[in-house]
């Protein structure tokens, strides 16, 4: 029986078997689907809303912004002016500079360390490994509250105030990332350790040419969560940088970003200027963060 | 020479034995199979002679070397394992590559092993690609290959190399009815090609007896007969290695010696040789040697037929023990008996096997 084309709906030309496929069926998938796009453009408009209301805040001048009647979901007056204001004003490219410094350091450090601190706790054997798991694991129940002063004390002693090390070093390995990275490498098939061990790999060669490779997805999203913790961070920088004008982070930089009711929205595009490395950072890792969040939820 | 040599080798987990006290001579060139039921240690000793599990007791020879603590990449091994276990972030070129990259390998012309050069790697690739019909397939990925394609990788990888032994567990376990087939035939083409040591472990008794050239049973981490197929077909040393070996198994019931029979119920199943009179016994008889027919000193009740056109496989209840049923093979062309007819079997004596009852061994004959 040959595939025909037929026009179900206009301009839409599905190929099937005329005869066999019961008339409705097609419809009602392509009805289907038609339903789904609607429903999942509805939810990516009520995630990017606080976005656009973001973006017209700042575009807009505050005193027209906040007239009765005004709509938020339009510019009112708008100051294309305003970015270059706030990047001015809050001095925020040297900002953003440090930032992305210190971010990188800090990704960088807990990547290393955990990648290595997983390779142990994953393959090693070695006294005492599960109860020093266990303790490595319980430090993720501190909160930054309780490891603040000390780490302070510590920084403070060595001078490191006002310092790339003195923002990053104490933020360079994380419990939760030799957790996750960890679960990673168990996932990796005990045969595939075997073959290695056969062929001559001994633990670095292992590690960098097979377990990291292997373990990617979730590597990624542990990247773009710790990218996004250090990016974020305010208390810390605020409690060891005492020069803002030289070393203050952009998330200081933000709230030092003096305004009034007058000059509000220059804030509100320094918010948005500071946003700008996260959505590079999520378009350049979008695949991997859908793998890594997914990685084990689906059959393969 | 690789010979592998087992030599009272145990294998223990805390207070699990998987292998007891195993000794085993895999000659030169040999073509080994370990076979047994899931559990009996046949995957552990393929994995002692790799060096990925550590021996509790015993002596492991490879050669002239004795390799209790010898690295697993100094043992001259490769192995194909049961899944592949290739590397999915590499290209197939980069998978038959692997071994050569970091291991020593003995090149024509020296016995001292090196690292290859470069240009010998490829040479060494394209010759395992061309004789394993991938070189289509060497940029494409793992995940790109269908199953067969993915064993012969496998293969590649451990050819690549010129291993003196290669270790199989159970490599076409994951292949259909069809490839598995045709994948035995192109092993055996390898075996004969290379005249290498090979050591297979399956628990498929088909792939045992169509490849090996001698076959070890196991059972419990304990060796039970080692052998050639025929062998142990022919004279299996115990009744696990009788009812382990072949489809559908011997058939088997206990009975007492009397003269020159064994006796199950009012049955006699007269055999070759001779026994202590009243012993108690078990016999064996396989189904292909049993037949309809003869002078009725055996005799039984059809309980079931089964056709299944190229024969039929008629089951009968032999004595007064229920449990006592013995499957005979009929031609397709004969006529089955109907179901509950008393029939009578006969057997060459040759062909009758003598267990003892309490060891399980087999009994002289």
């Amino acid at each position: 029986m040959g595939i025909e084309a037929e026009e179900l709906v206009p301009g839409v030309v599905v190929a099937g078997p005329r005869s066999e496929a019961p008339p409705e069926a097609p419809n009602r998938s392509w009805l289907a689907a038609v339903g789904w796009y609607v429903l999942l453009i509805g939810l990516s408009l009520l995630v990017l809303l606080p976005v656009w209301l973001t973006l017209m805040r700042a575009l807009s001048t505050p005193a027209a912004a906040v007239k009765p009647g005004a709509s938020p979901f339009l510019p009112h007056e708008v100051q294309w002016g305003v970015f270059r204001r706030a990047i001015d004003q809050g001095n925020l490219w040297a900002a953003l500079g440090r930032s992305m410094v210190v971010t990188i350091l800090i990704t960088g450090g807990q990547l290393v360390t955990s990648v290595l601190a997983a390779y142990a706790f994953a393959y090693l054997r070695f006294p005492f490994k599960r109860v020093i798991f266990a303790l490595f694991m319980a430090t993720l129940l501190l909160p930054i509250e309780v490891t603040l002063l000390p780490n302070l004390h510590t920084v403070r002693d060595l001078d490191w105030f006002n310092s790339y090390q003195g923002m990053a070093v104490p933020f360079m390995a994380t419990a939760l990332g030799t957790f996750l990275i960890r679960q990673g490498f168990l996932g990796v098939p005990s045969e595939i350790r075997d073959a290695t061990r056969l062929e001559g790999y001994g633990h670095w060669s292992y590690l960098w040419k097979f377990a990291v490779p292997l373990t990617r997805p979730v590597i990624a999203s542990f990247t773009v969560i710790s990218f996004l913790a250090a990016y974020n961070q305010y208390l810390w920088p605020r409690a060891v940088v005492t020069d803002s004008n030289n070393w203050s982070t952009i998330q200081i930089a933000l709230r030092d970003l003096t305004t009034t009711p007058e000059t509000s929205n220059i804030a509100v595009a320094g918010a948005l200027v500071a946003a700008i490395p996260i959505v590079v950072l999520l378009i350049l890792f979008s695949r991997q963060i859908v793998q890594g969040l997914t990685a084990g939820a689906v059959k393969g | 020479m690789a010979a592998v040599i087992f030599d009272g080798v145990t294998k223990r987990y805390g207070d699990v034995v998987a292998v007891d006290d195993l000794d085993l001579t895999i000659d030169h060139g040999e073509f080994m199979v370990l076979l047994g039921p899931s559990g009996c240690g046949k995957t552990t000793a393929l994995r002692m002679i790799a060096g990925l599990e550590e021996i509790s007791d015993g002596v492991l020879q490879i050669g002239d070397r004795v390799v209790n603590h010898v690295d697993p990449r100094d043992r001259d091994v490769a192995m194909v394992f049961q899944s592949y276990a290739l590397y999915p972030h590499m290209t197939v070129s980069k998978n038959i590559e692997s071994p050569l990259i970091t291991r020593p390998t003995v090149v024509e012309g020296s016995d001292q092993p090196r690292k290859l050069t470069k240009a010998e790697r490829a040479e060494r690739i394209a010759e395992a690609a061309r004789m394993l019909d991938l070189a289509p397939y060497l940029d494409r990925k793992p995940a790109a290959l269908s199953g067969g394609q993915r064993q012969r990788v496998a293969l590649a990888r451990a050819v690549v190399s010129r291993p003196a032994v290669y270790l199989m567990d159970e490599p076409l376990s994951n292949l259909d009815a069809k490839l598995r087939a045709q994948t035995r035939a192109e092993l055996v083409d390898l075996h004969q090609r290379f005249g290498t040591t090979i050591v297979y472990v399956t628990h498929d008794q088909i792939e045992a007896m169509t490849m090996a050239t001698r076959i070890a049973i196991m059972s419990q981490g304990k060796l039970q007969q080692v052998g050639t197929p025929r062998d142990v077909y022919d004279a299996p040393a115990n009744l696990f290695v009788a009812q382990f070996i072949g489809t559908p198994p011997m058939n088997t019931a206990p009975g007492k010696v009397s003269g020159d029979a064994v006796v199950v119920g009012e049955s006699r199943f007269r055999f070759a040789g001779r026994h202590d009179d009243g012993r108690d016994v078990v016999v064996g008889v396989r189904p292909e040697h049993l037949t309809i027919g003869g002078d009725g000193a055996v005799k039984g009740v059809v309980r079931h037929v089964e056709w299944l056109g190229y024969e039929a496989l008629v089951t009968c209840e032999v004595g007064a023990d229920a449990a006592n049923r013995f499957t005979l093979r009929q031609d397709a062309s004969a006529t089955p008996p109907a179901v509950g007819d008393t029939v009578p079997l006969q057997v060459a004596p040759e062909r009758v096997h003598v267990f003892d009852a309490a060891s399980t061994e087999r009994l002289g004959g």
